[in-house]
């Protein structure tokens, strides 16, 4: 009997889906998070009959008798829509409104991250909240008073009288494929094969965002999206298990065939 | 008079019988549970199982009906969900999209595309979907978007591109399964015919898979594999009473 096995599979990508859910809103308030999807296929096809056989008369079968093996989960997609713009007047909470990354430094290699509450060190550079330095690197000057980054990417500290005290051009990254990027938590993501390779350019130039200072990018989740593909995903679960109890059910009548 | 040497066949006629329909109805759960398995899966059809009479010839002439069963694939409109994703598309009415397979053309109508590293619409097993037989290229290089007409039409920095690729088949109850949600042609589905379907961006469509309905399917296979079950039995008992207390003296 392929049910139990059939219906099991059924389980196991609800169970996939349902984790894929909950980290959706384990986030929901996580700046700049894009939510998860899972997508799922049909597993492989036994085939009893050939579809287009030919019968004895010579007639042929307008139907064949395939019988699938369950399903599976296909991918779990990153949507890369883009999340809404929470006020915050702080300084150095930058929203990028439009497509693209921040590219930060982490150990030594390039990572790239949405989330712009950016923060300073005590050498004056421009930080995550993890401490990892933005780039390209900029350290606002001792005195800086305001830094301001207008919606073009220039990055300006002033002192007090509201003179220049240095000037830092902002570069921002864009992907072909931004769904194909690795998350690697902490908001950021790897580049790999299939997001392509970074395309570097200034903000509002081509086809990259422009910079939005004193905001934060939220999260894209939905929440009521989640909350009925919860209970979707809940139900699909139960009656896939219905479906393993009925095929033991029948198996149990099988071997009390014999008395 | 003429003797029989061993059982005569129509005794066992009834038991081959119980143990056809066993069979079927295993096959039917079988189809059952990957309905239900495939409930969430991206635009997943359902198969409902049929089951048709066939004669056989008995040894001594006499024709019996045989019981097969027949899948038949229900290629109605599944649900419509709202994604988001601008490289969800999903069909609305018949047809199919195209995909470069690796070993000729597939189809499916699982509409959940994404972009490759060269800015192609790919599934998400990495196979192309095809717009004018050819790669559809959406290299958005203005920040504008990409946007699908309803009529299949994309649009790429505001200017008009490739026009994705739906065809229709004449019987695509005949479309061979290969699973990852694709279909193959095969001669009795009949040649590709392009199509002229409404396409939406944005969405994609749920399987139509009706639970209710499996859910009495279900119960409906139970309690038919237990009557099965008590043929069997009774055709055994019936078999008893022959070969033990039909004869015997005293």
């Amino acid at each position: 009997m392929r049910a139990l096995w059939t219906g099991a599979s059924g389980m196991n990508s609800m169970q996939l889906n349902l984790d894929v859910i909950s980290n959706n809103l384990a986030n929901a308030k996580t700046t700049a998070y894009k939510r998860s999807r899972a997508d799922f296929e049909d597993l492989i096809y036994q085939t009893i009959k050939m579809p287009g056989t030919e019968n004895g008369d010579g007639t042929q079968m307008p139907t064949g008798m395939q019988v699938g093996l369950g399903s599976r989960p296909s991918a779990i997609q990153k949507i890369f829509t883009q999340g809404d713009y929470q006020s915050t007047g702080n300084n150095l909470d930058w929203a990028i409104e439009g497509r693209g990354f921040f590219k930060i430094l982490v150990n030594g290699e390039e990572l790239y991250t949405r989330a712009g509450a950016f923060k300073l060190d005590r050498d004056g550079y421009i930080v995550t909240s993890n401490g990892y330095k933005l780039q390209p690197e900029f350290a606002v000057p001792q005195g800086t008073i305001n830094i301001t980054i207008d919606a073009y990417g220039l990055i300006t500290a002033s002192d007090e009288a509201g003179n220049a005290l240095a000037q830092s051009q902002l570069t921002i990254t864009d992907f072909p494929n931004p769904a194909g990027l690795i998350s690697i938590g902490r908001n950021l993501y790897r580049q790999s094969e299939a997001s392509g390779d970074p395309i570097e350019g200034n903000p509002g130039t081509d086809s990259f965002g422009t910079i939005a200072q004193g905001f934060l990018e939220q999260s894209n989740v939905d929440v009521v999206q989640e909350m009925v593909d919860m209970i979707v995903t809940q139900r699909t679960y139960e009656l896939n298990s219905k479906a393993v109890q009925t095929a033991d059910d029948m198996l149990g009548i099988a071997s009390n065939l014999k008395r | 008079m003429k003797l029989y040497t061993g059982l005569h066949p129509y005794t066992r006629l009834g038991a081959m019988e119980a143990l056809e329909g066993a069979k079927i109805l295993e096959t039917k759960l079988d189809v059952t549970t990957n309905n239900l398995a495939n409930a969430n899966t991206v635009g997943f059809k359902t198969i409902h199982t049929t089951f048709h009479e066939y004669l056989l010839n008995l040894q001594d002439g006499n024709r019996r009906a045989a019981k097969g069963e027949q899948g038949w694939a229900d290629f109605s409109q599944g649900s419509l969900q709202k994604s988001d994703s601008p490289f969800d598309c999903a069909i609305d009415g018949a047809g199919f999209f195209v995909v470069q397979g690796p070993n000729g053309p597939l189809y499916t109508r699982a509409g959940n595309f994404t972009l490759n590293d060269k800015y192609e619409l790919v599934t998400q097993e990495g196979y192309r979907v095809l717009g004018d037989g050819a790669p559809i290229v959406l290299e958005d290089t203005t920040g504008k978007g990409t946007w699908l007409s309803e009529d299949g039409h994309f649009f790429v920095d505001e200017t008009i591109s490739s026009k994705i690729d739906i065809v229709t088949f004449k019987n695509p109850q005949a479309l061979k399964r290969l699973g990852k949600n694709y279909f193959q042609a095969t001669k009795g589905a009949g040649t590709p015919t392009p199509g002229e379907p409404v396409v939406k961006q944005g969405y994609i469509e749920n399987s139509n898979v009706n639970p209710i309905l499996e859910m009495v399917n279900l119960i409906d296979l139970n309690r038919g594999y237990e009557v099965q079950q008590k043929t069997l039995q009774t055709v055994d008992q019936l078999n008893d009473k022959a070969a033990n207390n039909i004869g015997r003296v005293g």
